[in-house]
């Protein structure tokens, strides 16, 4: 890989961190040099793209103002400030594709205080809702999640600054002198404790700011999210195959979400991937192909696959393989991960 | 005990290692079980130094990293017409020295040659002392026959940043003649053709009485195996362009495929008369879709694409021949060195123009690192029945007026060897006069290799053409040039002696040979701590599958499940020690888990009765 590359391969790293922290014009001129390091770049290319057409649709105010409290997470909802004082110009009793935009919001952690602004207007009334919403049957379980992270918000109460897991205690998300009836909030986290993880969503109406974009972007990081969280407790559990499959379906999932991609998750728990990979591999085994020629030529890689494949000869360690694989170590790792997962190959 | 001499032939393309063993040289194999280890040096991503067939696989991904043919570059100074034209043609960056020397950059970070062929030269002593269970500290290595003083004197302290002592250089052809003449009465004029990976070399030997002599060398230092393995991939990347329209060129993941499988397949088609290139999901050809390449490839069809490559050998053989003074029917033997010269047709073509069969008696790979071992062991038993005289293998000479080269002693002339000759003042009053010593072949001295410079002062004032001035060179046995000049009338004189450098300081060969000390140290340390992780790790998993059976044993015993939560708490400590690659907890931790496994065999033993 030339240096060019791979100075253009982390300045697209960074600039996913300083989107991540609604930097956004810091990102961008992060992925611009990535651009005019290597103007091939196609990933460099969507992300300025994106996030160009993003700053242009949000002028006059600049997407960093947006946010005003730090946010560890990108503005990807597509809830600019504007969609938010769309939001608070509505009159009357909150419906519920208002609790599904300030869900959104807060779980995109864009413009958290203004959205939170807005549902301390509606507070009793969302409150009154509650029971409602957070039946199985009407919002998804991340909404009424985030529903409930509202309450807490609106009474200013302290909010992590993350999407809450689904294991969030009851003390940490809601305030005991809010003025919200105590039993019905832990009724509300109770149930959600036992909820199954999120599934298809089912009676969603859009908002008329939800594009479909936006709502895949997020279930995309939703299930990234628990994949990373799969891969982890694996990891701990010392079930490095379960490790390294999880590790495997969440990169997919960041491969398959739509621009400007989930690095946000995905990115950040690399590092817990790669030890996934690597514990699944072994540091010290020598790899064999476990099955004859034909059986590989029957079946389907890439031609990067196929290069590793064709490195692999039955003397080389890991940790070499990796070395002259001239694909990157955590490529390489994925690589042969998948390659044992699917009993192509062997360690020994 | 006596202590060894191994021989080296540091190749252009591949280097072999040989020691005496009771008597009689070996050649010895390196851990992948090779006896030749390719002359490749890389730092790959994580910062790892990679040296020999790994970092042969890897050169062409990453091949601004990887530093190879630096044999071709060794000793040159950086104005020299043949680094200006290897900087064209190598991926990876040659930069300026300190001391107008050539350096390497590999990953940011400036190797000088030397330094990178000491990389490989560590690694054959390396290959040398596993396999004598010893230190090995000195060597003869081998060079090319025309290697200049500069080179020969680089390619000693490469040996001295290895940690070797180079007790002699000696010549690639002297070396085959030795190793072939070993335990034979030779006598007689022997041709020494030798195709390499990257060079060919013909030399004219002439041996008598134990005297070895070159009485003349050629070649051509970019004309080798490799382009052999070019030609087929040219034909195989033509091919598949036909096919499928697309370039596989621009793939590097490809193109090392191509170039792994174009040397394997010439290899194969030595012995066999067809083989089958096949390399199945070379590139990509759409979405998580790749192409197959599968192609025969005939003996016959190799021969058509290298026929001229093999001529061209010739020619330079004749030019040997013809520079040596002697026909092709004074050839006694023609040995044959090099890998590519297994190629059925090579064989054939030069018997053709020889006259006779070349002698296939010898290992091509091997036979130089052969001759350098018999000279090793020779030089350490103090015998004297074999002597290797050497000749210039450039020119000598100094530049005169019109910027042109004058010529005092010609190449291939033996040594020690001196010659004289007058010149004359060129201007009105001229005072002084500047000696530009070269060597080289080209009749313009700005292509030649300037060696040193001196001014001879206080000459008679006169007219241009009266004041004569003798200038006589000198080749000590040594090889160390000496060149004077003396005003004929006055007998004023001035003189310079050409030390051979290779462009490095004192101070920098000890500063990089302590360096590559503690480099070995840390390899050595790491090896030592890996196998300790690879025997924990053993140990670990064979707990864990007896985990089950074990459990099964203690059910319901209170002392049994103590005992089990002890035996898993090792476990998890030793886990936690194989992240760690901590020495002393590895080793504590191995001895706990042997006598963990043990408790677990005996009661799995117990409770199977």
């Amino acid at each position: 890989m030339s240096p060019g590359v791979q100075n253009a391969r982390s300045l697209i790293e960074r600039g996913l961190a300083s989107y991540g922290r609604g930097e956004l014009q810091q990102a961008l001129g992060q992925w611009r040099e990535a651009l005019r390091l290597e103007p091939g770049n196609t990933e460099a290319h969507k992300l300025v793209s994106f996030v160009e057409e993003r700053m242009s649709a949000t002028t006059p105010v600049p997407p960093e103002s947006a946010s005003r409290g730090p946010s560890p997470m990108p503005a990807v909802g597509g809830k600019s400030p504007r969609a938010v004082d769309g939001w608070d110009a509505e009159e009357g009793t909150p419906s519920e594709s208002d609790v599904q935009t300030a869900a959104r919001l807060i779980r995109a952690e864009v413009a958290f205080e203004d959205a939170a602004d807005g549902v301390r207007k509606r507070r009793p009334t969302l409150v009154s809702m509650l029971p409602e919403l957070l039946a199985p049957s009407t919002l998804p379980e991340d909404m009424r999640r985030t529903a409930t992270v509202m309450v807490a918000v609106s009474a200013n109460a302290p909010v992590p600054q993350s999407a809450p897991a689904p294991v969030e205690p009851a003390s940490r998300a809601v305030p005991s002198n809010d003025g919200v009836p105590q039993a019905a909030v832990n009724d509300v986290v109770t149930r959600q404790v036992e909820l199954a993880p999120s599934g298809p969503h089912k009676n969603r109406t859009a908002h008329r700011a939800d594009t479909p974009l936006d709502l895949a972007l997020a279930e995309a990081r939703d299930r990234g999210k628990i994949l990373v969280r799969q891969c982890s407790d694996a990891l701990a559990a010392g079930k490095n195959e379960a490790a390294a499959a999880a590790a495997e379906e969440a990169l997919q999932e960041a491969e398959k979400s739509p621009a400007p991609g989930i690095g946000e998750v995905v990115g950040t728990a690399r590092s817990t991937l790669e030890r996934a990979f690597f514990a699944h591999l072994g540091s010290t085994g020598v790899p064999t192909m476990a099955v004859d020629d034909a059986t590989v030529n029957a079946s389907s890689f890439d031609h990067r696959t196929g290069f590793l494949l064709s490195c692999i000869d039955g003397t080389l360690p890991i940790e070499t393989l990796i070395d002259i694989s001239g694909m990157g170590r955590f490529e390489a790792m994925r690589t042969l991960s998948r390659l044992l997962r699917r009993k192509i190959i062997k360690v020994g | 005990m006596t202590e060894r001499v191994i021989g080296i032939d540091l190749g252009t393309t591949n280097s072999c290692v040989a020691v005496v063993e009771e008597g009689a040289p070996v050649v010895i194999p390196n851990r992948g079980g090779y006896k030749t280890t390719p002359s490749v040096v890389a730092i790959s991503e994580s910062g790892r130094r990679l040296v020999g067939h790994i970092a042969k696989r890897q050169a062409v991904t990453n091949a601004e990293n990887t530093a190879y043919s630096v044999k071709r570059l060794i000793g040159r100074s950086w104005s020299s017409p043949a680094v200006k034209a290897i900087r064209e043609m190598v991926p990876y960056k040659i930069v300026e020295g300190p001391h107008q020397d050539v350096r390497v950059e590999l990953r940011e970070q400036a190797f000088s040659l030397p330094e990178v062929s000491a990389f490989v030269l560590q690694e054959m002593k390396r290959v040398a002392e596993d396999h004598l269970g010893e230190e090995v500290r000195k060597a003869v290595v081998t060079v090319p026959a025309y290697f200049n003083d500069g080179q020969r004197q680089a390619t000693k302290d490469a040996g001295r940043i290895a940690g070797l002592d180079v007790i002699r250089i000696i010549n690639e052809p002297t070396a085959a003649a030795l190793s072939y003449g070993f335990g034979k009465d030779l006598e007689g004029r022997i041709a020494i053709y030798d195709l390499g990976g990257g060079t060919f070399d013909i030399s004219i030997l002439e041996i008598s009485n134990g005297v070895f002599e070159v009485i003349s060398t050629a070649g051509d230092t970019f004309l080798g195996g490799e382009d052999f393995d070019k030609r087929i991939i040219d034909w195989l990347v033509g091919g598949f362009r036909k096919e499928h329209n697309i370039d596989l060129r621009t793939d590097m993941m490809a193109l090392q495929r191509l170039k792994d499988s174009a040397e394997k397949a010439k290899c194969d088609l030595s012995a066999v008369r067809e083989t089958e290139i096949n390399l199945p999901f070379l590139i990509s050809a759409g979405r998580a879709q790749a192409l197959h390449l599968q192609r025969p490839l005939s003996r016959h069809k190799l021969e058509e694409l290298t026929h001229d490559l093999v001529e061209r050998t010739l020619r330079i053989c004749k030019g040997a021949l013809d520079d040596a003074g002697v026909e092709k029917s004074d050839i006694l033997e023609v040995i044959l060195v090099g890998g590519m010269t297994r190629m059925p047709k090579v064989q054939e073509m030069v018997a053709e123009f020889f006259g006779k069969e070349p002698c296939k008696g010898v290992h091509p790979d091997e036979v130089v690192a052969l001759g350098a071992a018999i000279q090793g062991a020779s030089l350490l038993e103090n015998t004297a029945d074999m002597l290797l005289l050497d000749v210039t293998p450039h020119s000598l000479g100094i530049m005169v007026m019109g910027g042109y080269f004058h010529r005092l002693i010609d190449r291939n002339t033996t040594i020690p060897t001196a010659k004289s000759h007058i010149f004359t003042t060129t201007r009105e009053d001229q005072t002084s006069v500047k000696i530009l010593v070269m060597q080289g072949e080209n009749d313009r001295a700005d292509e030649n290799e300037l060696l040193g410079e001196f001014v001879l002062t206080g000459l008679r004032k006169a007219l241009r053409g009266e004041v004569e001035v003798e200038v006589t060179f000198e080749i000590s046995a040594d090889g160390i040039v000496s060149v004077s000049a003396r005003d004929m009338e006055t007998g004023q004189h001035q003189s310079i002696t050409v030390t051979a450098t290779s462009g490095l300081t004192e101070s920098e060969i000890l500063a990089m040979a302590t360096e590559q000390q503690e480099y070995m140290v840390t390899v050595r340390a790491d090896e030592s701590v890996e196998k300790e992780r690879q025997a924990v790790e053993k140990l670990v998993d064979e707990a864990a599958s007896l985990m089950p059976k074990v459990q099964k044993a203690m059910s319901g015993s209170a002392l049994g499940g103590q005992g089990l939560d002890a035996a898993r708490a090792t476990v998890e400590q030793a886990r936690a020690a194989l992240a760690t690659k901590d020495p002393a907890e590895l080793s504590k931790m191995k001895a706990a888990m042997t006598r963990t496994l043990q408790m677990f065999k005996t009661m799995v033993k117990d409770t199977e009765k």
